[in-house]
């Protein structure tokens, strides 16, 4: 089980690249993906936190990563920094 | 209309009162930073993270203003603004930063941002209603 933020990160761009990235791209862009890293399954959403509200309703300890479909990033933000992150959960 | 007045940080920054709640129910008071260059509900640093009880356990991926991109740990949080609740994802930053609120903060709380930097003036009320949609041209009576 990834237990670190790179891993979680790393395992669900895994999860979105075999699973969901060909079919959803076509279909769901711009929406957003919430993926159950432990289980595979994919929660999919007009909005981030309806995503995850619908992943946490089904496992509510999971670990999940989020992707807006189509986009390098969920959200952007208006800095820059390069710093390390390397936390455990 | 209900009007909510913000604040000027030391670097010129426009400044809100929020207060944020986790599952454990408890409102912790910010003074937060209105960024619009920030797409998101809700940044926080992590150490103040911890107090609240936010259950951390998703990433994303953010953009960041030279166009990579950063992994950031996430979760649900609460956000309580001007009476109202909304419960958004909060992007958890590792280093001790500013409380952020962004652009989707606006848009859950159904608010806008007036500055005015050569006044002081800092004030966050109800959005306006949308435009009407154009009506089709009434012929000429004769």
């Amino acid at each position: 089980m990834p237990k670190t933020p790179d891993a979680i990160s790393e395992k669900g761009q895994a999860l979105y690249r075999e699973k969901f990235q060909a079919e959803y791209e076509q279909k769901y862009p711009g929406k957003y993906l919430a993926i159950d890293v432990n289980s595979g399954e994919g929660f999919l959403a007009d909005t981030p936190d309806a995503a995850v509200e619908a992943l946490l309703r089904k496992n509510q300890h999971a670990y999940y990563h989020v992707v807006r479909i189509g986009a390098s990033g969920v959200y952007r933000v208006g800095y820059t920094q390069h710093a390390p992150s390397q936390w455990q959960l | 209309m209900p009007l909510v007045n913000g604040s000027f940080n030391s670097a010129g920054c426009p400044t809100v009162q929020i207060e944020v709640s986790g599952p454990l129910g408890n409102r912790f008071p910010f003074t937060a930073m209105v960024d619009t260059g920030f797409s998101g509900f809700l940044l926080l640093p992590i150490l103040e993270a911890f107090p609240i009880g936010l259950m951390l356990q998703g990433t994303l991926a953010v953009t960041l203003a030279d166009g990579s991109s950063q992994t950031k740990l996430t979760c649900l949080g609460g956000v309580h603004f001007d009476g109202a609740e909304e419960v958004g994802i909060v992007v958890i930053e590792w280093q001790n930063t500013e409380v952020l609120v962004g652009m989707e903060f606006l848009q859950r709380f159904n608010k806008r941002l007036v500055v005015e930097p050569t006044n002081g003036v800092v004030q966050i009320d109800d959005a306006l209603a949308p435009p009407a949609p154009p009506q089709p041209a009434q012929p000429a009576l004769p």
